[in-house]
């Protein structure tokens, strides 16, 4: 089985990382990523890659599946960094090399790399979060966030449950999919050659099946879940509660250590790296 | 006392088809261990559902302890004490941790985390699962899977266990795991189960068959009465358990050990031959 496929699927364990609040998680990661984009020299990433490495070695999950998490995104973050390094320049600059339209220079090369290194950060840092989280912390911690929504109305339980669901699901349609290609191969089908408008059409026959059993399963779980009592949100209990501990009080504190060594950084290391 | 009666229960899904269940009616005493079978699109799953209070009859009504499914007030209760176990175990799962799905029935019923708690260690260990509490329920096998589904199912803690086809997705070893929370729960919870099914090694050891085709009830018996029915067997396309087809051929090569249903009766009769001769 493919089960390392799913970008950052959660891994049990019991360590400090997984035992923080999940909303906590959920905050601690958007002030990860605007402290990633308002990085400016490279002594900066430093401090976010040392955050990083903090989070990962207290989260009890092996290094790899951080690493590979990347894999997922490996191809836009190689094309980005082409694009960046081929056409971003600065005024007054020699290039190291140009040709018609492209050029390398040195803004382009720093520019480039720091579009690489955060997107790179983003997704590792995203990835600890669902590694370390079950889908329905997460969920629930999304859920409790985005509760003063529910003054204007807004279905923040249903929004909740349909993302759990989602995630809960990614597993088995992946498994269908794979099933659904070992079989179309079987019988010929053909998904590596041709140009790209026939491998999209070779998409086809994986797709509509997928689609219908998907339709057969929403059907099957809608009918199981109003057997075991499900009538929305009204009236219903919790078993995990979220408790905010001594752990998120440390965590955040972290964080915001890492958030104000990088603005120093910023203001103070203009002329570092 | 009366777990279920169904009396002159009829449905259709939509107006242009024929009735799905036609004039059905029968009853389940508590504690007994019935079965339905019937070929495919019999109305099995229907009556089912029915049960559950899923869907209302169109004539005729059900009653489950005493609460009319077509109440809309005792729907809770009904699906509180009538738990159904669908086909798919990965059709049925709300959470990806198994610890997760169990608790999603409690929870919906609003009862408190401790009492959630309790259920969930219950029915953990009703179903065998509790090593896979914290595990995601997508990297366990079918049978533990479908295990698990009946452990969300369990933690409402339901007097009434239906089963629907539930271990027709299984391979042998995840079909007996199933079987044999099923009697468990049975001995120990003395809990009225239903099992639709077309295997019919697991119809013999019930105290009721139900025989269904076309959605009518066609006869209610014991195993021995409806497999020594041959008519009966024809018309609703049901096959003999294995150890009754083994005598059947034993019979054809001239060896009479008559119709034993289970392993150990067509031991027993065997050993019983060998010995007069
Ligand atoms: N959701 C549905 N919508 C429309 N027709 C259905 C639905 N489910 C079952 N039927 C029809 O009702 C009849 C009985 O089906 P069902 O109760 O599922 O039988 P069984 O479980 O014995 O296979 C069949 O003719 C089937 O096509
Ligand atoms: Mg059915």
């Amino acid at each position: 089985m493919r089960n390392d496929v799913a970008f950052g699927q959660y891994y049990p364990a019991n360590s400090f990382v997984h035992k923080l609040d999940p909303r906590v998680k959920i905050l601690l990661l958007i002030a990860y990523i605007v402290l990633i984009f308002v990085i400016r020299n490279f002594l900066g990433f430093a401090v976010a890659i040392a955050l990083l490495a903090l989070a990962v070695a207290f989260s009890g999950v092996p290094v790899m599946k951080v690493v590979k998490s990347i894999r997922a995104i490996l191809f836009i973050i190689i094309i980005t960094f082409i694009i960046n390094l081929l056409l971003h320049r600065e005024e007054g600059e020699t290039p190291f090399f140009e040709w018609w339209i492209f050029a390398v220079t040195p803004s382009s090369i720093r520019f480039s790399l720091f579009m690489a290194l955060r997107l790179i950060s983003l997704v590792m840092g995203s990835s600890v979060l669902t590694l370390t989280t079950t889908p329905v912390r997460l969920t629930d911690g999304i859920e409790s966030l985005l509760y003063p929504l529910k003054l204007i109305k807004f279905p923040v339980h249903e929004l909740a449950l349909v993302m759990s669901i989602a995630l809960r699901f990614i597993p088995t349609l992946m498994e269908e999919t794979e099933r659904i290609i070992s079989a179309q191969k079987a019988r010929g089908a053909d998904f590596e050659s041709g140009n790209l408008f026939s491998r999209i059409k070779s998409l086809v026959p994986i797709l509509i099946p997928l689609i219908v059993s998907a339709f057969r399963r929403a059907d099957e779980l809608g009918e199981a879940m109003e057997s075991r009592c499900y009538t929305g949100s009204k009236n219903r209990t919790k078993y995990k509660k979220l408790t905010l501990g001594y752990r998120d009080a440390i965590a955040t504190l972290v964080v915001a250590a890492a958030f104000v060594g990088v603005i120093m950084l910023n203001i103070y290391g203009v002329n570092v790296i | 006392m009366q777990a279920v009666k169904v009396d002159k229960v009829s449905y259709k899904y939509s107006e242009k088809e024929k009735l799905a269940v036609d004039g059905v009616s029968l009853e389940i005493e508590a504690g007994e261990f019935v079965a339905v079978v019937g070929r495919n699109a019999s109305g099995k799953s229907t009556l089912a559902r029915m049960i559950n209070g899923l869907i209302a009859p169109l004539s005729g009504e059900i009653t489950v302890f005493g609460n009319n499914t077509l109440d809309e007030k005792s729907l809770f209760e009904i699906r509180k004490t009538c738990g159904i176990v669908f086909q798919n175990p990965d059709n049925q799962m709300v959470a990806s941790i198994v610890e997760d799905d169990v608790a999603f029935g409690p929870e919906n019923i609003g009862v408190s985390r401790e009492e959630i708690g309790k259920r969930i260690d219950f029915a953990l260990q009703a179903t065998g699962t509790e090593p896979f509490r914290t595990e995601m329920a997508s990297k366990l096998s079918g049978g533990q899977k479908q295990r698990v589904a009946i452990a969300g199912v369990l933690a409402l803690k339901p007097k009434i266990l239906i089963l629907d086809e539930s271990t027709s997705m299984l391979d042998p070893i995840g079909r007996a795991e199933v079987m044999a929370v099923v009697e468990n729960l049975r001995k120990t919870e003395n809990m009225t189960v239903m099992v639709i099914t077309h295997y019919m090694d697991e119809v013999v050891g019930c105290d009721k068959v139900f025989v269904m085709a076309d959605g009518k009830l066609l006869k209610t018996g014991t195993p021995e009465q409806i497999f020594n029915d041959k008519e009966l067997l024809d018309e609703a396309g049901l096959e003999l358990p294995v150890p009754a087809k083994i005598a059947e051929g034993l019979k054809r090569r001239g060896v009479d050990v008559g119709l034993p249903l289970t392993k150990e009766q067509l031991k027993e009769r065997l050993w019983k031959l060998f010995a007069k001769t």
